[in-house]
């Protein structure tokens, strides 16, 4: 790789789409909404790590990931992309654009021509681009790059995305959901791929899942995007440690949980486990344990669920 | 808000000339698609229509009293202009996303798609030229007096020979203004996009008079278009004017277009 891997900043964007219309491939124009994808998102990305892009459906992520990309281009606000100390608006500018690759799900490609004239066009245009790699993964996810992308199974278009994303190697890497209908071993054979590829050549990789459990042994830094503004964007670890768990009788749960933001309580006869925001002094867990209370770590993904559930429960 | 502290990393290669590679590449590739799109469906389109002109030509010597103008004349002066322009309607349009996934920037779609525009309607040119030589020999061999009456005010075969310009520069309109059509409507919604659709129809009005053929030429009356030398010199200027109009205005709404996320 000839250029350093990029990062980004992103200082109070506003993302708001008016009524639009487009042109779809079989050339009938369809009719887009207004709507406001992200509002005030402040954010930094690293250089040269993995950073998982959480959010639920419509939360503002794809926009995002559009804007690093210059897919579009915020109504307001700044967005800044490149490597360290040399980064700049990506909007139509070939230095950022050229050194981006975004793959939406299926990897943007012409649905009615064969998958290898559009990896033709990738591989033309990618100044790092990979042609072992890219024959490598299409032999194993099994693409017949002979078939129209129309004819091929949603799973199989997600590993034609996959495989653009790695075979690029820009030096920022964003894959938007692109393991939608992947099957499991598949997925895993990905994510071990991605790991492979980022250890030999180091760049900045954005991953936005709902596969949160699968992919979080990846995440390096965590962004979660919640109603088009940024809920955190810190490292996984200190994500991890924004919670814990309490397990045990009732009186004694809900003693050391008072006080405290509960973001979720289940209830099973007598037996009570409660998601608390913090973490416990070394005294109280001590205590806590004293009280027969179980303290456990909470997956990123429970806390993800929990932190973008708009509203704690009470004890 | 920050995902964590950053650290320094130096710029490898120089940042100018990353940037001209970036842009010859995005601007060859769209050049490359345009070409080959023209190529595939006028070869298609010539190869039908001259089946089917060769067929009239001798059907009407067959069973009636033969042709005195040529297929391609009676079509105002030439037909694939249309072609063209849907093509243009479509293709840039189609191409933007993987174009600008693949990294390349729309300033790059337009310069490939205008210099795929020009080079795709040298070839509608040539083939229209090819296709006029041998429509005329047809019509000797069959005894009939083949004349054209659109067209720059040029005869015989000089007139044919300036034909390859005139239809390369009327194709290359055509397909520029199908293309600022759609980014038009792309760009600007239905209301605006229809308004914008009338301005990006002026360079297809402009090299029509300019050509001597077409709708525009057919209104106006022929015989109210210069005529000599003035009439070619006016043609050509006319038809290159009309080819950068049409260029502009198909750059202006594109290079501002955003790529809504899909639901």
């Amino acid at each position: 790789m000839t250029t350093a891997p990029f990062g980004a900043r992103l200082d109070d964007v506003v993302v708001h789409f008016g009524t639009s219309y487009r042109m779809q491939q079989n050339g009938i124009p369809i009719r887009d909404d207004a709507s406001t994808a992200l509002d005030g998102a402040t954010l930094t990305i690293r250089p040269g790590v993995i950073t998982g892009v959480l959010g639920r459906n419509g939360a503002g992520k794809t926009t995002m990931l559009s804007l690093l990309a210059a897919f579009t281009r915020p109504t307001s606000g700044t967005v800044v992309v490149g490597p360290e100390g040399a980064q700049e608006d990506p909007w139509e500018n070939p230095w950022i654009t050229s050194g981006t690759q975004l793959v939406r799900e299926s990897g943007d490609l012409m649905a009615e021509e064969k998958v290898a004239t559009s990896l033709k066009y990738y591989a033309d245009m990618r100044p790092e681009w990979s042609a072992d790699t890219a024959e490598r993964l299409l032999d194993l996810f099994e693409v017949d790059v002979r078939k129209n992308p129309s004819a091929l199974s949603r799973g199989k278009r997600s590993a034609v995305g996959a495989t653009l994303g790695l075979a690029a190697r820009a030096p920022l890497t964003i894959f938007d959901e692109v393991y939608l209908g992947m099957d499991a071993p598949t997925r895993y054979a990905f994510y071990d791929e991605l790991l492979a590829d980022y250890a030999e050549h180091p760049r900045t990789i954005l991953l936005s899942s709902h596969l949160v459990e699968e992919v979080e042994r990846l995440f390096e830094d965590v962004v979660v995007i919640d109603r088009g503004r940024v809920l955190l964007a810190e490292s996984a670890d200190e994500m991890r440690a924004r919670g814990f768990s309490l397990t045990g009788t009732k009186d004694a749960v809900e003693r050391i949980a008072r006080g405290r933001r509960v973001l979720h309580r289940q209830q099973l006869g007598t037996t009570v486990q409660v998601t608390l925001e913090g973490a416990l002094e070394a005294d109280e867990l001590t205590a806590a344990r004293g009280a027969g209370v179980e303290v456990g770590a909470v997956p990123v993904q429970d806390l993800f669920v929990r932190l973008t559930g708009h509203g704690s429960v009470q004890p | 808000m920050s995902a964590g502290t950053t650290h320094p990393v130096s710029v490898g290669a120089s940042r100018e000339a990353l940037v001209r590679a970036a842009d010859r590449r995005g601007a060859r590739q769209a050049a490359a698609v345009t070409v080959r799109v023209v190529s595939v469906i006028g070869g298609w389109y010539w190869v039908i229509f001259t089946v089917v002109a060769v067929s009239v030509i001798l059907g009407s010597v067959r069973f009636g009293s033969g042709l005195d103008q040529g297929v391609v004349d009676a079509q105002i002066g030439g037909s694939s202009r249309w072609f063209m322009m849907v093509l243009g309607t479509i293709v840039p349009a189609a191409y933007l996303r993987l174009h600008v996934a693949a990294g390349g920037t729309r300033r790059s779609l337009v310069t490939g798609t205008v210099r795929g525009g020009v080079v795709g309607g040298a070839l509608i040119g040539l083939v229209t030229a090819v296709y006029m030589v041998g429509e005329r020999a047809l019509f000797g061999a069959l005894d009939l007096t083949w004349s054209r009456e659109y067209g720059l005010p040029v005869d015989g075969y000089a007139g044919i020979a300036l034909s390859i310009v005139t239809e390369a520069l009327v194709a290359a309109t055509y397909y520029l203004v199908g293309a600022a059509i759609s980014a038009g409507y792309y760009r600007l919604g239905m209301v605006r996009g229809t308004v914008y659709a009338l301005a990006a129809l002026v360079p297809a009005a402009l090299v029509d008079l300019a050509s001597h053929t077409g709708v525009t030429a057919l209104i106006a009356g022929l015989d109210n278009l210069p005529a000599g030398g003035t009439g070619v010199l006016l043609g050509l200027v006319g038809g290159a004017i009309a080819v950068g109009l049409a260029a502009w205005l198909f750059s202006v709404p594109l290079r501002s277009v955003p790529l809504r996320p899909t639901p």
